[in-house]
Order: C-alpha cells, then sequence, then structure tokens
C-alpha cells in the first residue's frame, strides 16, 4: 500500500537549519506524544483504560449509538466498542512493529551485503530488492495467505518483507558512503577484519538513519497492516484488531455509523502519531547534524 | 546511429534484460511457494466431493499431477509463453478470460485515481509555490492526513455520507460512471498526498538553482516561471515515484474494490485466496509483477531521455 516516506533519507540541502527545525516540542509532536502515551497504555494495560470485557456480548444491547454507558456505542453483538477499540491496539500496533523489525533486519542483511560485496554481489542484491519491491505488500500478504493461512504471522511477514527493500537501499547506500571514509580505510591498515569494522565502524554509522526511518514506517506498516485485516488476511475474528472492526463496521454502516467512525479514527490518530514523531525526529537529527 | 542514440539502445536493453529476470523470478518464486501449499489441489477442485477415489484420480489425470514437479513448472512456463494461463480450479473457466473480464474496471478506477491525484497536486504545487510559511504548514498537514488516513476509512466515511445520508452517489458496483466517483477519490487521496508532497518539496529545493535565476534574469512572470520551469521539473523528478504510486494503487484497488463493492483483479485476488485457487492467484500476481517492472523500465527510460547526465551517474 502507501508509503509515507518513499524511502528517501533526508536531505540537508531541503531545509535550512533554523531554529524552527531545532526544536523537539511543537504543538503537533505534544498532541503526537500524548496519542502515543495512551497506545501504550492500550497495548500494555487494557484494563486500565477500560472495565468492560472486548469480547462479552449483550444481546439486549445490540448495536446501540454512543453514550454515557458505551463510549463508543455497541456492535450487532452487544459488545463494547471502546473496549474493543482499546484491546484492538494490542493486535495492530503490535503486529506493525513486528512487520519494521522484520524490514530492519531483513533490509540491513540485504543492504549490507550489497554495500561490502563485489560488484557482482551488488547487482545480485540490487535485483533481489527490485523483485521484492515487484510485489507490492498486498499481493504477498495475498501469496502468503494461501500459504499459511491468514493470521497475525502472516501478516507480519508480509508487511515485513514488502518494507525490507527500502531499508535495504538506505543501509546499501550508507554502507557504500561510508566504505571508503578514511576512518574505515584507517582500520584497514590497523589489519581490523572485515566482520570487526562492520560491527565497529559501519553498523553504527548506518544505524542512526535506520533507527529514523523505522519510526515513520511504524506507521506506514499500521496502515497496511490494518488495510490487510479489514479485506480478511488478518487475525481470526473475533480478534478486535482494527482493520477487523472496520470490517465488521462496513457490513452495518447504513445501521451504525459509530462502528466505522471510531475505530478509523483511533487507526489514523496512531498512524499520524508515529509519522509526525517520526518525521520531527527526522528533522532535529539532520538540523543538528547528528547523522 | 549517434552517441545518445546507442547509449539509450543499451539501456533500453539492460532494463528490458533486467525485466525479464525479475518477470521470470517472480512467477517461479510463487509457482514454487504455491506448489509447496499444504492441502492438496484435488481438495480444492473437488470441494465437497473431495472424498470420492474415482474423481480425485480424474483430477490428477486431468491436470497432470502425476507429474514431476519440474515438468509441470516447465508447462507452465510453455504456457505462459503461448499466453494460456491455464484454467481457475474454482470457476472452471480459462483464467485468461477471467482476468480479461475483471481487468476493465480496475483500470479504469486506477487512471481515473492518477488523473484527480495528479491533476490536483500539480495544481496545488503551481498555485501554492511562494505563500506565505503559515499557509503551507497547514497545506503539508492536509498531506499529511490523506496520506496517513487507510483508504478503507476514507471510503467508508464517503459512502456514508455522501450515498447512504445525502444519496448523491450509488453505494456499489461499476456500471455508472457515477459509479467510479467515490471510489477514484478514495483511491486517489493517498497518491495525491504522496504526489503534491513531492512536488512541492521538489519545487521548493529548485527555487534558488540557476536556470530559475537565469529565467527570473529574462523578466518572466512567476506564474510563467512556475508553471513552464519549475513545475515541469518537478514533475519529471516526480518518475522516480512511478513504482511506489503503482503499488499504492494495486493495494488501493484491493482495499477500494472491497469497500464499494466494485469487481475488478483486487476482488478476484481475495477470491482466489479464500478458495486457494491457485492459477488465478498466480496470474494476478504476473500481472502486477508485469506492469510494475514495465513501468519502471519506462521511468527508467525516460529518465535517461529527459536528462542525459543519468547516463554517466549509473556505474
Amino acid at each position: 500500500m502507501t508509503s509515507i516516506t518513499s524511502g528517501r533519507a533526508v536531505d540537508p540541502r531541503a531545509r535550512p537549519a533554523s531554529a524552527r527545525g531545532r526544536r523537539w516540542w511543537t504543538p503537533g509532536t505534544v498532541i503526537a506524544a500524548g496519542v502515543l502515551t495512551l497506545v501504550a497504555a492500550a497495548v500494555l494495560a487494557p484494563g486500565l483504560l477500560t472495565g468492560a470485557d472486548p469480547q462479552a456480548t449483550d444481546p439486549s444491547a445490540s448495536l446501540q449509538a454512543p453514550g454515557a454507558a458505551h463510549w463508543f456505542g455497541t456492535d450487532q453483538l452487544g459488545r463494547d466498542l471502546f473496549a474493543r477499540v482499546v484491546y484492538g491496539a494490542r493486535y495492530s500496533v503490535t503486529i506493525a512493529v513486528l512487520a519494521v523489525l522484520i524490514a530492519v533486519v531483513l533490509g540491513a542483511l540485504l543492504g549490507l551485503i550489497a554495500g561490502l560485496g563485489r560488484t557482482w554481489v551488488d547487482d545480485v542484491v540490487a535485483r533481489v530488492l527490485d523483485l521484492m519491491s515487484a510485489f507490492p505488500s498486498v499481493l504477498l500478504a495475498l501469496v502468503l495467505a494461501t500459504l499459511l493461512g491468514p493470521g497475525t504471522v502472516t501478516l507480519a511477514v508480509a508487511v515485513g518483507v514488502a518494507s525490507a527493500p527500502g531499508f535495504g537501499r538506505l543501509v546499501r547506500r550508507q554502507t557504500m558512503a561510508v566504505r571508503h571514509a578514511d576512518f574505515v580505510r584507517a582500520a584497514v591498515t590497523f589489519g581490523r577484519s572485515q566482520g570487526r569494522i562492520v560491527a565497529e565502524h559501519v553498523l553504527p554509522h548506518v544505524l542512526t538513519s535506520v533507527l529514523l526511518l523505522a519510526a515513520i514506517e511504524v506507521g506506514t506498516a499500521l496502515l497496511t497492516v490494518s488495510g490487510l485485516s479489514f479485506v480478511g488476511l488478518g487475525p481470526e475474528r473475533p480478534a478486535p484488531e482494527w482493520g477487523a472492526l472496520l470490517s465488521e463496521g462496513r457490513e452495518v454502516l447504513t445501521l451504525a455509523w459509530w462502528q466505522t467512525v471510531f475505530p478509523g479514527a483511533a487507526t489514523v490518530a496512531t498512524i499520524l502519531a508515529f509519522t509526525v514523531l517520526g518525521r520531527r525526529l527526522q528533522r532535529v537529527v539532520s538540523a543538528r547534524g547528528l547523522t | 546511429m549517434t552517441d545518445t542514440g546507442r547509449a539509450l539502445l543499451r539501456v533500453v536493453l539492460r532494463r528490458l534484460a533486467g525485466a525479464l529476470v525479475v518477470l521470470w523470478a517472480a512467477v517461479t518464486v510463487t509457482f514454487v511457494g504455491l506448489r509447496a501449499m499444504p492441502g492438496s489441489v484435488e481438495d480444492v477442485v473437488l470441494g465437497v466431493h473431495a472424498n470420492d477415489p474415482g474423481l480425485r484420480e480424474q483430477v490428477r489425470d486431468a491436470l497432470g499431477l502425476d507429474r514431476p514437479v519440474l515438468v509441470q513448472y516447465l508447462d507452465f512456463l510453455a504456457g505462459l509463453a503461448r499466453g494460456d494461463l491455464g484454467r481457475s480450479y474454482v470457476q472452471r473457466t480459462d483464467v485468461a478470460d477471467l482476468i480479461g473480464s475483471q481487468i476493465g474496471p480496475t483500470v479504469q478506477l486506477a487512471v481515473a485515481a492518477l488523473l484527480i491525484a495528479g491533476v490536483t497536486a500539480w495544481l496545488v504545487a503551481v498555485l501554492t509555490v511562494d505563500r506565505p510559511p503559515a499557509s503551507l504548514r497547514l497545506l503539508s498537514a492536509v498531506e499529511m492526513l490523506a496520506i496517513c488516513v487507510p483508504t478503507f476509512w476514507a471510503g467508508s466515511l464517503l459512502l456514508l455520507l455522501l450515498s447512504y445520508r445525502w444519496g448523491w452517489f450509488p453505494a456499489a458496483g461499476a456500471g455508472s460512471p457515477s459509479a467510479l466517483v467515490l471510489p477514484a477519490l478514495t483511491l486517489a487521496l493517498p497518491i495525491g498526498g504522496i504526489l503534491g508532497q513531492f512536488l512541492r518539496e521538489e519545487v521548493a529545493r529548485r527555487q534558488h538553482d540557476p536556470f530559475v535565476l537565469s529565467a527570473r534574469a529574462r523578466g518572466i512572470s512567476p506564474l510563467r516561471l512556475r508553471t513552464v520551469h519549475l513545475v515541469p521539473h518537478a514533475a519529471v523528478a516526480s518518475l522516480t515515484l512511478a513504482g511506489n504510486m503503482l503499488g499504492a494503487l494495486i493495494g488501493g484497488a484491493v482495499v477500494v474494490e472491497t469497500v464499494f463493492g466494485r469487481p475488478g483483479l483486487g476482488r478476484t485476488a481475495l477470491t482466489a485466496v479464500q478458495g486457494k485457487d491457485m492459477p488465478v492467484l498466480l496470474a494476478v500476481v504476473l500481472i502486477v509483477a508485469a506492469a510494475y517492472v514495465l513501468v519502471s523500465a519506462v521511468v527508467d527510460t525516460a529518465a535517461v531521455l529527459i536528462d542525459p547526465r543519468l547516463q554517466e551517474v549509473r556505474r
């Protein structure tokens, strides 16, 4: 699906290092941090945010509009929608973070191999990265879902593999840049082994930009994950994953607007929070010349 | 042949060879993966009759499943070369016919969305080049929102308001042009966001380039400077996003077709997954990979054609 960053590294020419660019806290980042705190609470201790059971059905309270008893209303089976959204964070956010971890590891590995290897190795890896991007994440998820059956792992692997090329290209570029830097040549002169040079000099240099990209990619991954879950490739029902909640909401769209509006708003708020914070982080880091 | 012509030919041939390799690999990886799938093809084909040993034998015979996997693979490749995509296990029709009937609505949707997104992004870039920073910040917030809102949510909200509440547009199907409006708008949203952001950043970055200065020195109007010099420059640069766009379009199509109940490739693929209908899924994979490879080859060639300096940058 959509990539929020298009995988480009921060271009130092893009913006002069103004005072504005160096600031951590802007109204946007304060709100984003607040949202992420709530999301973290929902993931780690959902019981703190709601006393209701996300799976408890109540036929007498089916499809109730939002009110004092049920803040976000109830679904067809009378389950409390607020509780389902809160408990759903655990699925959605965990899968997204897992996917980014897979992408980082796989991408870094491929990028290092390409960046440090001989020309033909680089060519082969570049083709592999091409091949991986030729599979949009949705298609990859479709194929994997046929193979493994839909579910949490399928989703994380599909989205992770699909976002790996972005990291791969970034690491490859950075590795190549660092490879001929004076401090690496010095290390070679001192007879350091290749493994140690990679571990001590190349990786730390590459790490900052990888982490910066990863922060934003969590938002992108969440977008893709909820979309795939929406079309039925996510965790089995009745897991309250946000995309699945919205898919249930689509079925009763004419009857219950709240079942579409609230889970969607939670998804958007979380994606925006990751993206806003990730971008600010990139800007601050590049303005302060840390990369 | 001129030097440029020969260089161009080399780039095209190189890209073509690379494209074929990627295509072959994509199909092979999928083929191997799907053959390794747990559960047998006979079960999928026979459905409720899976326990009839006589029928199982017939199916194995008809599909040539007793042959070694390598032979099946070569047969599959040979079929592809003839343009034969095989038969659907579930729908009992030729896959080529099935795909042929479904590709139209998807292409329609994608082209409409791309047009809406492109025109909007271009207009916004032209009109806002030298606005005060405050309004630019607002604009970039809007773009970010467009990118971050999941298409299925945007689509559901549009349906909720414009179809169910106000009844302006039909809620499902692909029969009339008005049925295309909401899906296309929905799909255009993230693409327009990405494109708009890219164009504006690129224009802002080029503002102080020498060619802008020289154009200014010749005394052209600010509007002409933008429409004739800056934005086309940025538009060419945005070609690099083409692969990204295609991914967004395809991924988006699967979701948008589900939300709006439109026929199309995305829905076909989803149905194929649910029914484990491998031939259909393979065909969709092939089409998408081919589209991707084609687009990136065309874009790379076009980029070299437009900006010959790129030849030297590549090793």
